[in-house]
């Protein structure tokens, strides 16, 4: 073990020039992708933040982007829970085809998806009839927003909840099972407790690709009635449409650090020991 | 008492066929098979997670063929201990009595004395990440035996504990079963366990029971060269010769242990081919006429031009 250690802090087993082929190469990928990011940062005051880009509009925005993502994601993580337990626990014939579709959402077009929403859910289409019956409506509104958000962002929570799942040894909750617990208490006391990082991280993952989601909102709810608000990323959009790059950087900027604020929290209580009360998983 | 009637299972590649056994209230029954031969598989029976195609499996009169596992009233013990790593030992050693909605003074009460009996006292406020593979076992046991189950199922208990503490769990297995007498069914590939542990064994091979005693009967009357062999008769030898010193039938086969032997200058010669050093005692393999054999003596000093002559002490007779 010292040895080994030893060997380990020491790095023999590269060369230099490898090594340094790796690194570049590396980082020439970590500067492509920080560079958007910390440009636009730069470009911005911190006593501009205050004067220009925390504007009522701009607030109002970003308030929307996070309510209508949070609800997405918890819509997912109810749908996507059991899909990925009947995933990774039961076999039935044509289980790939499900586990593909599944994955659907990733490869189709963002625009494609409003579209095909739109030809569900819009008024005179199957979904919306049945939605007007109960008196909702769909397009330029939250329901569009948050129906756009649960199509692309689901396949995350659900693959990473399905990955944990099997990891669980199925063992476990025959038993549980035998010391007399039924099938729910078997779910709520012992597989969803153990898989509660996996709900955390796949929640995250969801909700991160919800809120940079555009394509979709642009044609199923550019803006949203009454208020004529947008979506954060719409307005980035929109602002650069009128105004050019200046007038898209304050609200950028503002989006940059509010997602990475509450990604780096949600890292943090990810990271933590005990995740509600649920200890980390250990080998 | 607990009946497995006439249990098959067909699969794709495997198949039970035909499980009959019978387990006393209080014994201690051992099944003993090879890896593969549908040990582990008739656990899951018992337990509930696999629904056998034909058969019956009644304990103390109540037909459990159909019942879901939580209505069994089964303890299980797999082999990884299946402990529930979110909770710490004593919720997991009073999870049964939780969802029964048992009050926590009661349930208290109730595990008190197994966990005195399992030396768990210091354990129970750990979680089980921290335990080492024999906590970890005792607290499955524990866990399983606070719902007062008709039977506790072990399955390969001691194969992950390192060889000193299997050989101390095992006593202590025993001893406490002596104490408590809970009904037990333990699966295990190891002779060892079934000889020291086993009121009554079973031994196991492709998915048909072919033998069924004390260890002691089987070990006097092994019904094939299989179950010589799995049960420590390393040596089978068919040899009319030999059949004749020993009073045997012509054309029987015969079994004997490496240690069932002594050297005797009357005795049979055997040609020596090898020898292994033992921490007790020396590993001769060799040939008598013309069958291989295996010795264990306990020097070496008789050996004469790379004869020694041995006679055997103790051998059963194949009954095939």
């Amino acid at each position: 073990m010292h040895i080994r250690k030893h060997i380990k802090k020491k790095d023999m087993r590269y060369s230099r020039y490898f090594k340094s082929m790796i690194w570049i190469i590396s980082l020439i990928f970590i500067i492509f992708i920080l560079s958007p990011i910390l440009r636009i940062l730069s470009l911005v005051s911190i006593s501009e933040i205050f004067t220009q880009v925390l504007t009522p509009e701009n607030i109002s925005s970003i308030e929307i982007t996070l309510y209508a993502a949070a609800i997405s994601t918890l819509i997912v993580l109810f749908f996507g829970f059991p899909l990925a337990y009947l995933l990774s626990r039961f076999n039935f014939p044509g289980k790939k085809i499900l586990d593909a579709i599944v994955e659907i959402p990733i490869m189709i077009p963002h625009s494609v998806v409003g579209i095909g929403l739109l030809f569900v859910f819009a008024e005179s289409e199957p979904g919306g009839i049945l939605f007007n019956y109960f008196g909702i409506s769909f397009g330029y509104n939250l329901i569009a927003v948050i129906f756009a958000y649960v199509f692309v962002s689901g396949t995350y929570a659900i693959k990473t909840m399905e990955e944990a799942i099997k990891a669980l040894p199925p063992r476990l909750e025959i038993v549980a099972r035998t010391l007399g617990a039924s099938q729910f208490q078997v779910m709520f006391r012992i597989v969803i407790p153990r898989i509660a990082r996996s709900i955390l991280t796949g929640g995250i993952l969801s909700w991160a690709r919800a809120i940079s989601e555009v394509g979709a909102i642009l044609i199923v709810a550019p803006y949203i009635i009454p208020g004529y608000e947008s979506i954060a990323g719409v307005d980035v959009y929109n602002q650069f449409e009128v105004t050019g790059l200046p007038g898209a950087v304050g609200i950028s900027a503002l989006l940059i650090v509010i997602s990475l604020l509450i990604f780096i929290v949600l890292k943090i209580i990810q990271g933590q020991e005990n995740i509600f009360f649920v200890p980390r998983e250990r080998k | 008492m607990i009946e497995l009637k006439n249990i098959t299972l067909r699969l794709k590649s495997f198949s039970l066929q035909n499980i009959d056994l019978k387990i006393n209230d209080n014994e201690y029954f051992v099944l003993l098979g090879p890896t593969g031969s549908g040990k582990s598989m008739i656990m899951d029976i018992i337990a509930g997670s696999i629904i056998p195609d034909e058969g019956r499996i009644i304990i103390n009169g109540r037909d459990i063929t159909y019942l879901p596992p939580e209505k069994r009233k089964v303890g299980y013990v797999t082999q990884d201990y299946s402990l529930f790593d979110h909770m710490k030992v004593i919720d997991n050693i009073t999870f049964g009595l939780r969802v029964r909605k048992v009050s926590e003074k009661d349930a208290m009460d109730i595990i008190k004395p197994l966990v005195d009996k399992f030396n768990l006292n210091e354990l129970l406020d750990k979680y089980p990440y921290v335990l080492s593979g024999g906590e970890k076992q005792k607290v499955a046991i524990v866990r399983a035996l606070a719902i007062n189950p008709d039977i506790l199922l072990l399955d390969e208990p001691l194969v992950s504990l390192d060889p000193n503490i299997r050989s101390r769990f095992m006593v202590e297995l025993k001893n406490i079963h002596e104490e408590m007498k809970f009904t037990t069914l333990h699966v295990t590939h190891s002779m060892d366990e079934a000889e020291y542990l086993a009121d009554h064994l079973g031994i196991i091979k492709s998915g048909r029971i072919i033998q069924v005693g004390k260890f002691d009967e089987i070990s006097r009357n092994p019904v094939s060269d299989f179950v010589a062999s799995f049960i420590g008769l390393e040596n089978i030898i068919s040899d009319d010769e030999i059949n004749k010193i020993l009073n045997v039938d012509k054309g029987k086969r015969i079994a004997f242990r490496p240690v069932d032997v002594e050297i005797s200058d009357n005795g049979i010669e055997m040609d020596i081919e090898g020898m292994q050093k033992l921490y007790s005692g020396i590993r001769i393999m060799g040939k008598v006429n013309n069958s291989k054999i295996t010795v264990i003596l306990n020097s070496v000093s008789e050996i004469k031009n790379g004869k020694i002559k041995i006679k055997i002490k103790r051998f059963s007779v194949i009954q095939d």
